[in-house]
């Protein structure tokens, strides 16, 4: 009797890690992340939102000091309207602002590329350094643009992503 | 029969064990490694205390990859130096205390940027053009020292002390030493030390330190 139950629990051991060897091998672990949450929630690019903003604020301001400056002397203009001193000026002023509106109109858009290349960046390793932390075969990205068209909502990892990439950046991984 | 009992209970409990580590969820924080140091107030030879500190284990050195470039931060205790400045000399006791004490008064941390791929020097690394070169040492020498600071609460710190260590030969990575002076921060608080890379564009880069980090530090048992 004792002989017959050992045998059957040694055929369940061998069925077990038969399944057991075919799910380590055959099967793939893979999840997604939920790209634009992910990368609104990241720190990094709170940060560097916030840095842009002030940034953009700070040459607004300057640009509406050139304003105000052209109003000024549009309304001395306006009063004296054959002093040729005050033309020329405003001409002068009038040019200085357009080359300077355009100048921060162009720089603005080389920091805004510039943050968004490091925050990619940074965000893009932190989720490789998750996937081979955790041994995933493959993280995918959906976009919501069509390139993940269904997946379970167990497979979303973006929450634990978005924990993991913020710590990392802060430093604390 | 008894024995395969236990063989039976052994293999499954390994089977169980390996399984749990492959769960989707099971990861993040749980995962993370412990940033507590190793072997706090224990004693250890010099030669011991100086693989401690260098041991990323003990997170006293970190180390941050971004893509191409490994960017390693070390914090270097006064000990440490006072190690590096006399190991190729015959000392006594009282010259390594005294050489210890010359560091006292400041945090003092090693700054490193790393080639992860690739040979070559790293500043003439990604080059768009041949001045770019020296701007990157002119950059390293007098500029680097305004992006690199230490964040306690909502104080900010630049380097007390800063100097880029110029080789001059092929050498895949460049370093930094700087040091913050320990009248300005709290060493037993929490605090963060940022570098904001211009060199390669890559942005902020952080690392922190926990309470009391930099003081819980092992013993030195004998010089």
């Amino acid at each position: 009797m004792t002989k017959t139950i050992g045998l059957l629990l040694v055929i369940v051991l061998l069925i077990f890690i038969s399944l057991f060897t075919y799910h380590s091998l055959f099967t793939k672990k893979m999840a997604y992340v939920d790209i634009p949450k992910v990368f609104n929630s990241f720190e990094m690019k709170k940060e560097l939102q916030e840095k842009y903003k002030q940034t953009e604020a700070g040459r607004k301001r300057v640009l509406d000091s050139l304003s105000f400056n052209l109003q000024t002397l549009a309304k001395k203009i306006n009063e004296n309207k054959n002093d040729k001193n005050l033309i020329a000026e405003f001409d002068s002023q009038r040019d200085m602002f357009f080359k300077t509106k355009k100048r921060f109109e162009e720089d603005n858009e080389v920091l805004s590329r510039q943050y968004d290349k490091q925050i990619l960046e940074q965000m893009s390793q932190y989720i490789l350094d998750y996937g081979k932390q955790n041994r995933y075969d493959l993280i995918l990205g959906a976009d919501g643009n069509g390139t993940l068209m269904y997946a379970n909502e167990e497979m979303n990892i973006s929450d634990l992503i978005t924990n993991y990439i913020n710590n990392k950046y802060k430093g604390l991984e | 029969m008894n024995k395969s009992y236990y063989i039976l209970f052994f293999v499954f409990a390994v089977i169980v064990s390996c399984n749990e580590t492959d769960k989707v969820g099971d990861t993040s924080l749980s995962n993370s490694k412990s940033t507590e140091l190793h072997n706090i107030n224990s004693s250890m030879s010099l030669d011991r205390f100086v693989e401690f500190v260098a041991n990323k284990e003990n997170q006293l050195t970190k180390n941050k990859e971004i893509s191409d470039i490994n960017f390693q931060l070390a914090f270097m205790p006064k000990e440490y130096l006072a190690y590096l400045e006399l190991k190729n000399e015959n000392y006594s006791k009282e010259q390594f205390a005294k050489t210890a004490s010359h560091y006292e008064g400041m945090s003092y941390f090693n700054l490193r940027l790393h080639l992860l791929k690739g040979q070559g020097e790293l500043l003439k690394y990604n080059l768009s053009s041949g001045q770019q070169y020296e701007a990157r040492i002119k950059y390293m020498s007098f500029e680097m020292q305004k992006d690199v600071f230490l964040v306690q609460g909502n104080d900010t710190l630049l380097p007390g002390m800063f100097h880029f260590e110029r080789i001059f030969e092929v050498a895949p990575y460049a370093t930094v030493m700087l040091a913050f002076d320990n009248a300005k921060f709290n060493q037993e608080e929490e605090f963060t030390i940022v570098y904001n890379d211009k060199l390669f564009n890559k942005g902020f880069i952080k690392y922190n330190y926990k309470n009391n980090q930099l003081i819980d530090l092992p013993n030195i048992t004998g010089v």
